[in-house]
This record gives structure tokens, C-alpha cells and sequence, in this order.
């Protein structure tokens, strides 16, 4: 009883949080905002261009506040509005504000907004066009390469000797144009497209657009469906990891551990496609439950295959930090801060290697994750055998979790039998955020009366690309694909 | 020679990003082991044999790709590995450089699936040894 008690005053306590700042903000733009919707630990107002300079200023300045980092700028040229994120990593609170121009106008002036922001956010330099950079380090040209961390940009660089001076990534190659998927998409038909989002580990674009469809609509889905979706995360996540720790063996050139980390993959996919049926793309979240019911013989499977997956992992970690080719290409290169980290806005395990505890599932929490007791892992020198070690230590929790969930998985139904084309949904604006492997992924709604809707993904992508810049800086020529590498960039959330 | 499983080996090169990639690197570890069958992959166009065209393509990739294509040397052969690729689903089908690049590249295999397994790209590769 008294748990239960401490877990409400808990919750209460964080949802009264954001209401007090939202209070505040409230109180301090008045009229100079538009409506406010708060969705936990994310606000999202409109701004008018003519009062963004004084609404940014406060927000940074203030110390009730203190909105002190730049999470991301968005802007899609086919819509009137700039989307803006600004996070504060004490309170756990991401303000976005859209910054909304007249439709007359239709052009969005996205070079004077970033001028706007700059004055206050440092980091706003690189989300306008950087082509003054990108000329400037032309010493080597690096075209995409094969392996996945490498695939989607291409690395510019500027030397002195051996040591780069200046990197610029330009990700031109890989940002595609989503507004042919989403315009044409119905509620109930995108989460079969919408997977591709964060295609590394898909389940988490899925769960994240149905939380805030759910969120929208109030909807409370079933205890089972909630632990089956927590899952299907920590099996994704574990997927993912393994597949980071492929593509840094491949880089590296260590054959062994390729194979291994192939083969404890595979064992986790075949998991995956015995629950979903499918091994990439598992189009199992659906709005208001979850697609299908998992079986007692999974189950029973699964848990007796955990105790034989962490003994393999535990063993390719063990090598990875014995081997001592190895460690001489990863050990003391690539280091960030946390401070460097927190400039950028890093979110997962790039923040969590240089030490510093920012953990979605634990705080403020989504799903059920406060009914299970698991730690963060966190690093203690941010370079890049940190960022891999991290991996495999989120790797054993996500397992500890995964084996708690099948012990504890209620019974119930799985779905609330919903028809999402039949429902009167409201025209405002919706933002969810989720954990997923490689830091927090956003995702912007817009739903259009003819129920489509439109989507702006939000992934902790750029961030990274931007502080891997960072790091490159004073780097080895020789260490440069392990750095970028262990930085994990993936293409489409970077939109 | 007549009686070795291998009748040729096959330079593979993965060009793109996306889901299917995932599923093509499974196919090179130990459970699928698609270097027994003589295809490793390559990281030189010029020393390429098969082209695998998948992923999400943007106009700037695309023109990469005809760069790539024209850098292997003959012969050379085409996979359309997955949806994205085989129904331009991230590309303004209407767009002329889409066109250019279709007629250009003589595709010998389309691998239908969102992603294909990799028993589809192995079986796919082999198909393509049997043509070849």
C-alpha cells in the first residue's frame, strides 16, 4: 500500500512540475503565445516570428526556467512553421515552440529565425546552411561508406599533419522526402510505413506515434499490452545495441567478434519474429493495445533462452575489453564531455558514457517501466570504448527487464478494439517522446480534418552528427571512423 | 572445375542505407554464411560485380548511384533488394532523373519484401549465378 502511495505522489508530483511551468510561461508571455498543450514532460506553445527574439531570452535567461539547450530545429519547407525545441536537463523538460508565419506568406523565413536563436543558443550555427564549413575542409572528401554507422553522410575534413583541424558531415545523401509517405496517410494505415523511422530498432517510431494518438484521444490501453509493447522495446534495443557493436567490430576489422555479435543477433531477431512474426519491421503496435497476443510456450522459450544469451554477450564484452588491439583503436579517442554533450543536446547512450544519469524509462518514465527495478549504466570518460561498454551494460539490463516482464505479465485483454478511421479526433497539435536505443525520439503530429495526418520526426540523430563534429576536432586521422562510428548516426530521423 | 559448388564468385556492393542493409549484413554472419557460396562484399565500385540497389533514394543518391554503376567495370549485374527500391517508395516517381536512372540500370533481379530475409538474398545471389 505504501509503495502504491509513494509511486501516486510521485507521478503527481512530475505532472505538477510541467503545470507549474507551464503556469509560468503563462504568466510571463501572456499574450505573446498561443495556446499551450502539455503533454507530461513536453510543452508545445505557438509563437508569433516579431515576439520569438524576447520569448527565446526569457526562457534562456530566466532562472525559474532556464531553458539552457537547444534540443533541435525543424523546418519542412512545404508547411508555414519552424518547430523548436529548447530542454532543460535538471527539470527533464523539453519546450517546443512552433513558430508560426501568416499562410498569406507561405515562404517561411528560416535563415532570420536561426539569427533569432543564435543570439541565445550557440549551437542554432548548425542547423542553418553551412556551406561556408563545408568549403572550408576540403583536404579530404569521405563519401558515404558500406557499413551502417557510416552509410548516410559524407565527412569533410581540414588537416594539420595528421590531426583534423575542422570536420563537416553534410547529410544531403540521405534526407529523403517523407512528405510523399505522410500526405497521403491515413491514421490507420501509417504505422505500417511509419516504422522506417528509426528502421534500427522499428518498434519505437510505432509506439511512440500510438502514445500520442493515446495521449490525445486519453486513452488508458491495457496492463498486458502495455508490458508486451515494454518487451518488444527491450528486444529492439538489444538488437540494435548488437547491431552497433557489428558495425564497430566491422570498422575495427575484428572478425570474431562480427560473428559472434552476428550469431547473439540472430538468436534476439528469431525472439522478435516468434513474437511479431515479422524480424525488422515488426508492425505490432497498434492505437490502443497491441496487434496480437504473445503464447505460453513463447514465453517459456524466451525465458530459457536469456540465461545463454547473456552468458555470450557477457563473453564478447569480455574480449572486446581484454583485447588489446582493440583497445588501443578505441580507448582515450573520440572523448566528449559532459559539458560537450549537454552543449549539443545529446539524449542516450552517447550523453550517458561521459557520466551523466538522463534516462527516459526512469524518469519521468513512460509505459510501466517504474514497476521494474533496473539501473542505468553510465560511463566515466565519454570515449569511444565507453560508448560501446555502455552498450553491453544496457544490453544485460534490458535482459534483467525482459526477464522480469515475462515473470510479472498480467493477464487480460490486449487491445481496446478500436477503429481508429471511426474516430472524431482533435484538430491540435500533438508531440510524444520515447527512449529508444540511441536517445530520445520525438515525434510531431499534425491531424488534418480529413483524418491524415502529418508527422515530423525528431531524432536524437542530429545531435549526435553535431557533437561528433565537435569531437572529431583535434582528432587522429586514424581514429576517425571508430569516432564517427561510436557516435551511431542513423539516417531518417535526422529528416 | 564442373564439379565445384562455386561456378563464379560475385563481388557484391551495398549501396544506400536503410532496413534491408540490416538483413544483408545478417546474411554474411555465421548462421547464413553467404561466403560460402563465393560472394563477399566490396567496398570499390571498381572491383564490384553486383550492384545492390536499396534503401531510401534521394535525388543527390541517385546521381551517386549512375556514378557508381558507371565506375564498375562489365560485366555487371542489378539487384533491386526491397520495397523502397523496387517501388520508389521514398521518390517522386514522376521526377526525370527516377526515369534516367531506371532505364539506365538493366535490373536482373527485383527481391520483393519489406526487408527481404536473407534466405531471399541468398537465394536471389545464387539465382543470379545461375543466369550468369
Amino acid at each position: 500500500m505504501a509503495d502504491e502511495e509513494l509511486k501516486n505522489n510521485k507521478e503527481k508530483h512530475s505532472i505538477n512540475y510541467s503545470e507549474d511551468i507551464e503556469k509560468e510561461i503563462d504568466f510571463l508571455f501572456g499574450n505573446k503565445i498561443g495556446a499551450i498543450f502539455n503533454y507530461g514532460r513536453d510543452i508545445l506553445f505557438d509563437v508569433s516570428p516579431e515576439n520569438l527574439p524576447e520569448v527565446i531570452n526569457e526562457l534562456k535567461n530566466n532562472p525559474e526556467l532556464g531553458f539552457d539547450v537547444l534540443s533541435y530545429i525543424r523546418h519542412k519547407e512545404q508547411r508555414n512553421f519552424i518547430l523548436i525545441g529548447l530542454l532543460s536537463y535538471s527539470k527533464g523538460i523539453t519546450i517546443n515552440i512552433r513558430v508560426r508565419y501568416p499562410l498569406a506568406e507561405r515562404k517561411v523565413d528560416y535563415k532570420s529565425v536561426i539569427d533569432i536563436i543564435k543570439k541565445d543558443y550557440e549551437t542554432a550555427e548548425y542547423y542553418s546552411d553551412r556551406q561556408y564549413v563545408k568549403d572550408a575542409c576540403r583536404d579530404a572528401v569521405i563519401l558515404s561508406q558500406i557499413p551502417e554507422t557510416l552509410d548516410s553522410f559524407d565527412i569533410y575534413l581540414s588537416f594539420e599533419d595528421d590531426i583534423i583541424t575542422k570536420a563537416y558531415l553534410s547529410n544531403e545523401i540521405s534526407s529523403f522526402n517523407q512528405s510523399i509517405l505522410f500526405n497521403i496517410s491515413e491514421i490507420n494505415k501509417i504505422i505500417a510505413s511509419i516504422n522506417i523511422l528509426s528502421y534500427k530498432a522499428a518498434i519505437f517510431s510505432e509506439i511512440c506515434f500510438c502514445m500520442g494518438i493515446e495521449n490525445l484521444l486519453s486513452l488508458k490501453i491495457p496492463k498486458r499490452a502495455v508490458y508486451l509493447r515494454m518487451l518488444l522495446c527491450e528486444l529492439f534495443r538489444i538488437s540494435s545495441h548488437l547491431s552497433f557493436i557489428v558495425n564497430t567490430s566491422l570498422i575495427i576489422g575484428s572478425q570474431n567478434m562480427l560473428n559472434y555479435t552476428l550469431t547473439e543477433r540472430e538468436k534476439i531477431l528469431n525472439i522478435i519474429e516468434m513474437i511479431t512474426g515479422s524480424r525488422i519491421i515488426p508492425n505490432f503496435s497498434r492505437i490502443g493495445g497491441v496487434k496480437k497476443d504473445i503464447d505460453e510456450n513463447i514465453l517459456k522459450t524466451i525465458l530459457k533462452s536469456l540465461p545463454m544469451i547473456f552468458k555470450n554477450i557477457k563473453k564478447i564484452e569480455d574480449s572486446f575489453s581484454s583485447d588489446i588491439v582493440i583497445l588501443g583503436k578505441l580507448k582515450d579517442i573520440g572523448q566528449s564531455s559532459i559539458k560537450d554533450g549537454q552543449f549539443f543536446g545529446l539524449t542516450g547512450p552517447n550523453l550517458r558514457a561521459s557520466g551523466f544519469r538522463y534516462d527516459m524509462r526512469k524518469d519521468p518514465g513512460y509505459l510501466l517501466y517504474r514497476d521494474f527495478s533496473f539501473t542505468i549504466p553510465l560511463g566515466r570518460y565519454g570515449d569511444n570504448l565507453d560508448r560501446v561498454i555502455i552498450r553491453f551494460k544496457e544490453i544485460y539490463q534490458s535482459l534483467k527487464i525482459i526477464n522480469e516482464i515475462i515473470r510479472m505479465l498480467p493477464i487480460g485483454p490486449i487491445d481496446k478494439m478500436l477503429d481508429p478511421s471511426s474516430i472524431d479526433y482533435e484538430q491540435s497539435p500533438i508531440i510524444s517522446s520515447i527512449e529508444c536505443p540511441d536517445g530520445v525520439f520525438k515525434l510531431y503530429m499534425e491531424i488534418h480534418p480529413d483524418s491524415k495526418i502529418e508527422i515530423i520526426p525528431i531524432g536524437p540523430s542530429s545531435n549526435n552528427m553535431y557533437a561528433c563534429e565537435k569531437t572529431l576536432e583535434g582528432c587522429n586521422f586514424n581514429n576517425l571512423l571508430t569516432t564517427i562510428s561510436s557516435f551511431c548516426i542513423t539516417s531518417p530521423e535526422m529528416y | 572445375m564442373s564439379s565445384s559448388l562455386i561456378k563464379s564468385s560475385f563481388n557484391i556492393y551495398i549501396s544506400g542505407f536503410g532496413c534491408c542493409k540490416q538483413e544483408i549484413i545478417a546474411s554474411t554472419g555465421p548462421v547464413y554464411d553467404i561466403s560460402r557460396f563465393g560472394i563477399s562484399i566490396t567496398s570499390y565500385p571498381e572491383s564490384a560485380d553486383v550492384l545492390i540497389v536499396q534503401g531510401f533514394l534521394n535525388r543527390k543518391y541517385v546521381k551517386r548511384l549512375l556514378e557508381i554503376y558507371d565506375a564498375m567495370k562489365n560485366p555487371k549485374w542489378v539487384v533491386a533488394y526491397g520495397k523502397c527500391a523496387i517501388e520508389n517508395a521514398f521518390t517522386e516517381s514522376e521526377d526525370a532523373l527516377i526515369n534516367t536512372f531506371k532505364k539506365k540500370m538493366d535490373f536482373n533481379i527485383y527481391v520483393p519484401g519489406c526487408p527481404p530475409r536473407p534466405e531471399a538474398f541468398i537465394y536471389a545471389m545464387l539465382r543470379l549465378m545461375e543466369k550468369v
